[in-house]
C-alpha cells in the first residue's frame, strides 16, 4: 500500500527565518522611528483549568509602547513568577507599531477557583488595566488520571492512562456497545499530537484486527486545538462509521502510523524539564530556530473498546429485505403521469434516513405484469452527518398494457436496530394515464377481465385473458393443405421453375451472343443471305413447276442466278447480264444455259416442257448450292 | 397375355377409383370438422373450437386453418398460442391483411410492443420471406428480359440500361430481404405465462427476468431442455424448451 505521507505542521505556522530577519531589521529601525500613538493592553492565561502540580502561562501584552511596568496583584493561593519580556515592532502599510509582551508563570498553592484581577499597566502614555481572568486549579495529575477513570463523562479533557507521557495518542468514541451485523455505528476518531511537534501521517487510522469495516476516512481531517491537562495538542478528527461483520463479542482498537519530528533540545535541569511541559516554553523561539529535529516513526494505538455484534433475527424477515439496517423513510413519485403509448415513465424512489446506505437497494415493484422496467440508477446524497442522507433511485418504466391505470406500489424493507424488528415500507400506487385510451373502456376493463377470469378459471389451470374484440372473423373455407412450412425457395416447383428460367436465360444469352458475333462477320452474313434467298426462290420454283408455268419458272431461275451471283460478286443483282456470266463463270457452266434459256423465253417466247423444267430446277439447285 | 393386361388395367382403375373415393370422403370429413369448429367458435366455445382446429392441423395446415386456430386461441385468452398461429399463417399467406391485422391487434392488446426498428430492419420486415423471394425472382426475370430481348427499332439503348439497373437493384434488395427474413424463419413464440429467462440452463439458475407470453424469441444453442434465446428487445437468456414453440414447427 502506498504510504501516505501528509504533513501537518503542528506549530502555528511561524516562519522562523522570515521573522528573525524582520526582527533584526526592525529592531534597528525602531530606535529612530516614532511609535504610533494609542496603547492597548491585554492579558491571557493559556489554560482555564490546570492541576495544582502544573503551571500556567500568563501573558500580558501591551501594544503601542516599547516598555511598561506591570504591577502584579497579590492573590491568595497564587504565585506569579516573571519569565521574561519581549518586544515586537511591526510595520503595516508604512506605519510602525510596537508591542511588549511579558510572561508570568502562575502556580497554584491550593485547589479551587481563582480570579486574576485587573492588572494595572503603567506606560509613558498613561495607566491602563487588563481584564480580570477566571480559572480553576484542579487536583494533581496523578489524581486526575484515576478520577477520569471513575467519571468518564467529565466534560473536561484529561489524559487517560498511558497518555500522560506520550506526545501523540488516539481516542475513539463509539456511541454503542452493541450493534447488529452490517449496522453502521458512528465513530469519532481523534489523534492528538503535542503542539510543537511536527508529524507526518503515514497511514490513516485503521481498525486493528478483523471483523470490522471502517468507512473510508476523509484524507483531510478536521484540525483543531485542544488543551489536555494543561498541554496544548493539535487534534486531527475524523467522523466515520464502523460496521461489524463478524458476530460475537469483540474488542477493537484503531491505530495509525506517523513520523514525528521531535525538536532536539538542550539539556535541561529538572526544573527546566517541568517548564518544557509548559506549552509556552515548549514553543521556545530559539529552540525552533536554532534547534534540530529528530525523526521518529511511531504507531499510535487507541485504547481497546468493547463492542458486541449481534446477528439479524431470522424471524419476521421480509422477502424484500436486502440488508438495509437503520431508520429509513420512503417516498415515490412518477413523471410524466400522462404518457403516449410506449413512452417511459421515470419512477423516482427516495430512501431517506440513517443507516448503512451501501446496502440500500432499489425498492421493488409489487407487480410488474404489463410493465417493462429498466435497471434503476442510484445516487447517494449525504445529509446530516455520517450514515445520514438519502439515496435516490430513478427507474424507467414502460407500460406494455395500454389498460394500465396506475403505477404499482413499491416496497422497501429494512431492519430497525432500535426496535430490533424488520420494517416494510410500501408506497401507494400512483395513478397515471395513457393517451389515446378511452377512460370508460379502461374503467370497465378490470371488471370484465375479472368476470372472464372467473368463468375460465375452472377449465384452465393458468389464468387467461379476456376475449379480444375487433378481430377479423374466421375464414369459412379452408384453402389447400400443406404438410410443412418451408420457404418458397425450398419448394420443388419453385426450384424447377427457377432452373428452367435460368436455362432459358442461358440459351437466350448464347443465341444473343451468337447473333452478335454473326452481325460482325460479313462473310457469314453473305452466306446466310444467299441461303435465305435461295430458299425463297426454290419455293417459287416449286410453285411454278406445279403450275407448269414455263415463263414464270425461267424468270425465277434467272432472278435466283442474279441474286446469288450479285451477293457473291458484291454487285447489283439486276445489272448482271449473260456476258458477265460468260466472262466470270466460263462457257461450260450450266448456269449460262439456264440464264440463256430464261432470256430467250423472256424475249423470244421460248417455253420448256415439264421434264425440261424439272431438269433445269435440279441442275439450278445443285449449281447454286455449289456457290454457297 | 392380352387378358392379363386388361385385368391389370382394370385393377389399377379400380384402385384409383377407390383411392379417389377415400380421398374425397376424407376431404368431406375434414370439411365437416372444419365447419363444426367454426360453429363452436360462433357459439363462443373458443376452447372447443381451438381443440377442433388443432385436431385438423395435425393432418396438414393451411393459412385459413391456422388463422381460425389463432382466432380461437386469442378469444380463449391464450395469446401466446394465438400469436404463434398467426405467425404461422402469415408464413403461408404473407399478403393476407386479416392475418396481419389480427396479429397487430393482439400484440397491441397484450402490450407486446416492439423496439424501435432501424431503417434496414423496416425494409426487411416490409415483406415476408416468400414475398421477397417472389420479388427477387420477378426482378431478376425482368433484368434478364430487358438485357436479352432484341432492342426494338428506333429505341435507344439508355432506357434499356436504366431498366436493367433498376431490375438488378430490386433483385439485390430482395435478396437482402430474403437473408434478413430467413434469419427469423425459425423464430419461436413464448406460449406460457410467467416464463423466466435464466442466466444458466438450469432450473436453479438465477433469473434474468420474466419473458412475456407471445414474445418472439430466436433460439440458439441448447443444453438439456434449455435453449439460449434472444427476444425482440435484445434480452438474452436460457429458456426452457416447453416455454416456447417454433413457428415453422421445427422439433426442439
Amino acid at each position: 500500500m502506498k504510504k501516505m505521507r501528509r504533513h501537518f505542521n503542528i506549530q502555528n505556522g511561524r516562519r522562523i527565518g522570515v521573522v528573525a530577519l524582520c526582527f533584526l531589521v526592525v529592531l534597528l529601525v525602531a530606535e529612530v522611528m516614532p511609535v504610533q500613538s494609542g496603547v492597548q493592553v491585554s492579558a491571557s492565561l493559556n489554560a482555564t483549568s490546570f492541576p495544582i502540580d502544573r503551571v500556567a502561562a500568563l501573558t500580558i501584552t501591551v501594544k503601542g509602547t516599547r516598555s511598561f511596568e506591570p504591577q502584579m496583584p497579590e492573590v491568595d493561593g497564587l504565585q506569579f513568577q516573571q519569565r521574561g519580556q519581549s518586544t515586537q515592532i511591526e510595520m503595516i502599510n508604512g506605519d510602525f507599531s510596537a508591542s511588549v509582551t511579558t510572561v508570568y508563570l502562575v502556580q497554584g498553592l491550593r485547589e479551587g477557583k481563582f480570579t486574576i484581577p485587573a492588572i494595572p499597566i503603567s506606560t509613558k502614555e498613561g495607566r491602563q488595566l487588563t481584564q480580570p481572568i477566571d480559572f480553576e486549579i484542579t487536583a494533581s495529575q496523578s489524581a486526575a488520571v484515576s478520577s477520569s477513570a471513575q467519571s468518564p463523562s467529565s466534560s473536561k479533557p484529561r489524559l487517560r492512562s498511558g497518555e500522560a507521557e506520550q506526545v501523540a495518542f488516539m481516542r475513539v468514541t463509539l456511541n454503542k456497545e452493541k450493534s447488529y451485523s452490517g449496522e453502521v455505528v458512528p465513530v469519532q476518531i481523534k489523534a492528538y499530537f503535542r503542539e510543537g511537534i511536527k508529524a507526518n501521517l503515514n497511514t490513516l487510522p485503521q481498525v486493528a484486527g478483523e471483523g470490522f469495516v471502517l468507512q473510508q476516512l476523509a484524507p483531510e481531517p478536521v484540525q483543531t486545538r485542544e488543551i489536555v491537562n494543561n498541554a496544548a495538542y493539535t487534534v486531527l478528527e475524523w467522523d466515520s462509521t464502523l460496521s461489524g461483520i463478524k458476530e460475537g463479542q469483540h474488542r477493537i482498537s484503531l491505530e495509525l502510523e506517523a513520523t514525528l519530528l521531535l525538536p532536539e533540545q538542550r539539556r535541561r535541569s529538572l526544573h527546566d524539564r517541568s517548564l518544557f511541559d509548559d506549552p509556552f516554553m515548549g514553543d521556545s523561539f530559539f529552540d525552533n530556530f536554532f534547534g534540530r529535529y529528530l525523526e521518529k516513526e511511531v504507531k499510535v494505538v487507541s485504547p481497546e473498546l468493547d463492542l458486541e455484534v449481534l446477528s439479524l433475527p431470522e424471524e419476521g424477515r421480509p422477502q424484500e429485505f436486502h440488508g438495509a439496517i437503520g431508520e429509513f423513510h420512503l417516498s415515490v413519485s412518477g413523471d410524466p403521469l400522462e404518457v403516449e403509448p410506449g413512452e417511459p415513465i421515470t419512477l423516482t424512489m427516495t430512501v431517506k434516513g440513517k443507516g448503512n446506505f451501501d446496502r440500500v437497494q432499489a425498492p421493488e415493484l409489487d407487480e410488474d405484469e404489463g410493465w417493462k422496467s429498466y435497471s434503476p440508477s442510484s445516487e447517494f446524497l449525504e445529509d446530516g452527518g455520517m450514515g445520514q442522507g438519502k439515496k435516490v433511485f430513478e427507474q424507467a418504466l414502460v407500460a406494455r398494457d395500454p389498460h394500465l391505470q396506475e403505477i404499482p406500489a413499491v416496497t422497501f424493507a429494512y431492519f430497525d436496530p432500535t426496535a430490533a424488528a424488520y420494517t416494510v415500507l410500501k408506497s401507494p400506487p400512483i395513478p397515471f394515464k395513457i393517451k389515446g385510451t378511452a377512460v370508460e373502456e379502461r374503467k370497465l376493463e378490470p371488471k370484465a377481465k375479472a368476470e372472464q377470469m372467473e368463468k375460465v378459471q375452472p377449465e384452465m389451470a393458468a389464468p387467461v385473458d379476456p376475449p379480444i374484440s375487433n378481430l377479423a372473423p374466421l375464414k369459412l373455407q379452408s384453402d389447400a393443405m400443406e404438410q410443412t412450412m418451408v420457404p418458397l425457395f425450398f419448394k420443388r416447383w419453385f426450384q424447377v421453375l427457377v432452373v428452367l428460367f435460368v436455362v432459358l436465360v442461358l440459351v437466350a444469352a448464347v443465341l444473343k451472343q451468337r447473333a452478335a458475333r454473326n452481325a460482325n462477320n460479313p462473310r457469314l452474313q453473305q452466306h446466310q443471305a444467299m441461303k435465305h434467298l435461295l430458299n425463297l426462290r426454290q419455293k417459287e420454283i416449286e410453285q411454278a413447276l406445279a403450275a407448269n408455268d414455263s415463263r414464270g419458272f425461267l424468270g425465277i431461275c434467272r432472278r435466283a442466278i442474279q441474286e446469288q451471283l450479285g451477293l457473291l460478286w458484291h454487285s447489283e443483282a439486276g445489272a448482271i447480264t449473260l456476258a458477265d456470266l460468260t466472262q466470270r463463270l466460263g462457257k461450260d457452266s450450266f448456269l449460262i444455259t439456264i440464264f440463256s434459256a430464261a432470256e430467250e423465253s423472256a424475249y423470244g417466247g421460248q417455253e420448256l416442257n415439264s421434264q425440261q423444267m424439272q431438269d433445269f430446277a435440279d441442275r439450278l439447285q445443285k449449281e447454286l448450292e455449289g456457290l454457297l | 397375355m392380352k387378358g392379363y393386361g386388361q385385368k391389370s388395367v382394370c385393377a389399377g382403375c379400380f384402385l384409383l377409383l377407390l383411392l379417389s373415393q377415400t380421398l374425397w370422403a376424407g376431404g368431406q370429413e375434414r370439411e365437416r370438422q372444419f365447419q363444426e369448429a367454426i360453429q363452436a367458435y360462433g357459439r363462443g366455445e373458443y376452447k372447443v373450437a381451438s381443440q377442433q382446429f388443432q385436431a385438423l392441423a395435425r393432418d396438414g395446415v393451411s393459412a385459413d386453418l391456422l388463422f381460425n386456430l389463432a382466432n380461437s386461441y386469442a378469444q380463449a385468452g391464450e395469446s401466446g398460442r394465438a400469436i404463434l398461429n398467426y405467425e404461422r399463417a402469415r408464413r403461408l399467406a404473407p399478403a393476407d391483411s386479416d392475418i396481419k391485422g389480427n396479429l397487430e391487434l393482439i400484440r397491441k392488446e397484450k402490450g407486446l410492443f416492439q423496439e424501435e426498428q432501424s431503417i434496414g430492419q423496416r425494409v426487411i420486415t416490409f415483406f415476408e420471406l416468400n414475398q421477397w423471394t417472389g420479388l427477387a425472382a420477378i426482378s431478376f426475370f425482368l433484368f434478364a428480359i430487358v438485357l436479352l430481348l432484341p432492342l426494338p427499332p428506333g429505341l435507344k439503348r439508355m432506357p434499356r440500361y436504366v431498366a436493367a439497373t433498376l431490375s438488378l437493384f430490386f433483385t439485390a434488395v430482395a435478396i437482402s430481404g430474403i437473408i434478413g427474413q430467413y434469419q427469423h424463419w425459425n423464430d419461436g413464440v413464448v406460449i406460457i405465462q410467467g416464463a423466466r429467462l435464466r442466466v444458466s440452463p438450469f432450473a436453479s439458475a438465477a433469473s434474468v427476468g420474466t419473458i412475456q407470453e407471445g414474445r418472439l424469441v430466436r433460439p440458439g444453442k441448447s443444453h438439456g431442455s434449455y435453449f439460449l434465446v434472444e427476444d425482440e428487445t435484445g434480452r438474452r437468456g436460457w429458456l426452457e424448451g416447453d416455454a416456447f414453440e417454433s413457428i415453422v414447427g421445427v422439433e426442439k
